[in-house]
């Protein structure tokens, strides 16, 4: 400090060899005449008005123009989301709509169909195999079944185009002529045994049904894979019964009687009527009775 | 002369003494500091104001503040230190008002001290001598082209010879800044006043 005072020792010796400039001579007085009229006046004598702000309506506190953009934007962003919701929720009913056509078509014996649609991975319904009944509305044992075998495009409201109508396809068979030949040998050979083979399939007018009996078909397999315990020949001859309705003979032990009744085509008459008699069990006594005296009267 | 209560003449008596007693209710004191202060704080606030009615205002204003808040002042500062900060600010308040209202300096907007301005004359100079007014006058108006700032602090430092410490707690600046501002204003006067130092 001292040395940059004594750096400018020329110019700090010019302001001080400045002349001191004294008060007026009567500075004293007017200083008592100021203090005077300062004491006189009151010590609040400047009224200190408030700025109270104006009480504005809530309505005139929101809808400022400065708040124009925001409301304006807050306005647009309601009806937005109004409409989505609106628009989406149509949307959502007709999604339900076709899974209850998935619940009401799972009946018991309707054959079930699952068509994958070849379409874009970009469709998320895509992603869903469609559930179609083969069965039409009216055979159905559901009321509430719908006819919906048609391929939904991706336009969701779109009404379903009847051109475009999916209908199953069976593929063929993947059998080739030679596995057919051998089949059809089985066939052959399981009729020879008596295997009731026209009971496997049955076509109805190109509606395919469910399958009654399992038998199968294969050259001693019906035996083997037969869970019931095998019966004895002197059983087997107690369970034949008489279909009355097609006149047929059905049992198991009918093959049997049938071999018999090749190798021996002249049998006794009497011995068949008294093994149909034994057949007919059920009957009554009284009613047998009665056949058999006929049966020995036209033998006489 | 009014002996004290303690019987030590006012005149011998300190400023920090003479605002107790004012404060008491002595009135006489408060006489006894108008006295002491009204030519020193004239000559400082002339030399920064640059108008001697101006000064005259702001000093009586200063006295009156001092009459009108004597209970403010306690001892943590010197009384001489109160009293100039109370004028210094009036006076700053002063040229504020005056800048506002009348005129603006064109070096305050490109703080530009080399280009030379026409100062108004106000055509009333104190200076009683003769021969130091011509110099006094181009001193003066040097300083008036100064920055406030800097003139501020080199009236206070060169002029009524405070220490530094003493400006430090007048202006409420750091210690840099006080010695800074100091040797800034002092380099400004000395290239407005080299034609004064060739002439010497």
């Amino acid at each position: 400090m001292i040395q940059e005072d004594e750096k400018y020792k020329a110019l700090r010796d010019q302001l001080r060899a400045l002349p001191r400039v004294k008060a007026r001579p009567d500075f004293e007085q007017r200083l008592m005449h100021r203090i005077r009229e300062a004491e006189k006046l009151p010590v609040n004598t400047v009224h200190q008005v408030k700025h109270i702000p104006e009480k504005k309506s809530w309505l005139e506190l929101i809808f400022r123009p400065a708040f124009a953009p925001a409301l304006g934007l807050t306005a647009v962003l309601f009806i937005a989301v109004i409409v989505y919701f609106a628009y989406f929720s149509k949307i959502n009913n007709e999604t339900d709509r076709q899974s209850n056509q998935f619940v009401s078509s799972t009946n018991q014996g309707d054959l079930i169909i699952y068509v994958k649609k070849e379409g874009s991975e970009e469709d998320p319904g895509s992603n869903y195999p469609r559930e179609y009944s083969a069965v039409s509305p009216e055979d159905s044992r559901s009321t509430e079944f719908y006819s919906a075998p048609h391929e939904t495009s991706t336009d969701y409201l779109a009404k379903p185009d009847p051109v475009r109508t999916v209908m199953p396809e069976m593929k063929p068979d993947r059998v080739s002529e030679e596995q057919k030949i051998e089949m059809q040998r089985t066939v052959d050979s399981d009729k020879d045994k008596g295997v009731d083979v026209k009971s496997e399939r049955k076509l109805d007018d190109g509606i395919i049904m469910k399958k009654e009996s399992k038998v199968e078909s294969k050259n001693g397999e019906m035996k083997k894979d037969s869970k019931e315990p095998m019966k004895k020949k002197s059983d087997e001859k107690k369970n034949i019964y008489i279909n009355e309705d097609e006149n047929e003979i059905n049992s198991e032990g009918n093959i049997d009687i049938q071999q018999k009744e090749e190798n021996a085509p002249v049998d006794d008459l009497s011995k068949r009527i008294s093994r149909a008699t034994k057949k007919d069990s059920t009957k009554n006594k009284s009613e047998t009775e009665a056949d058999e005296n006929k049966e020995t009267i036209q033998q006489k | 002369m009014a002996p004290s209560k303690e019987g030590i003449s006012i005149q011998k008596q300190s400023d920090e003494d003479l605002i107790f007693r004012f404060q008491e209710g002595d009135i006489n004191a408060y006489n006894e500091i108008v006295a002491r202060y009204k030519d020193r704080l004239t000559n400082y606030i002339y030399r920064y104001v640059g108008n001697y009615d101006d000064c005259d205002d702001i000093v009586q204003d200063t006295f009156v503040k001092v009459y009108t808040s004597k209970h403010l002042y306690k001892e943590i500062a010197k009384f001489s230190t109160w009293i100039y900060t109370i004028a210094i600010n009036l006076a700053k308040t002063k040229l504020v008002k005056q800048q506002k209202y009348k005129t603006f300096s064109i070096s305050d907007v490109y703080d530009d001290e080399n280009k030379d301005f026409d100062l108004p004359d106000e055509g009333f100079t104190p200076d009683v001598d003769a021969n130091s007014k011509f110099l006094s006058a181009h001193i003066q108006d040097a300083l008036n082209k100064i920055n406030e700032n800097y003139r501020e602090l080199v009236i206070l430092r060169d002029v009524e010879d405070f220490s530094y410490e003493e400006i430090v707690d007048m202006t409420g600046l750091p210690m840099g800044t006080v010695k800074s501002r100091i040797n800034r204003g002092r380099e400004k006067l000395q290239e407005l006043l080299k034609d004064i130092y060739k002439e010497e």
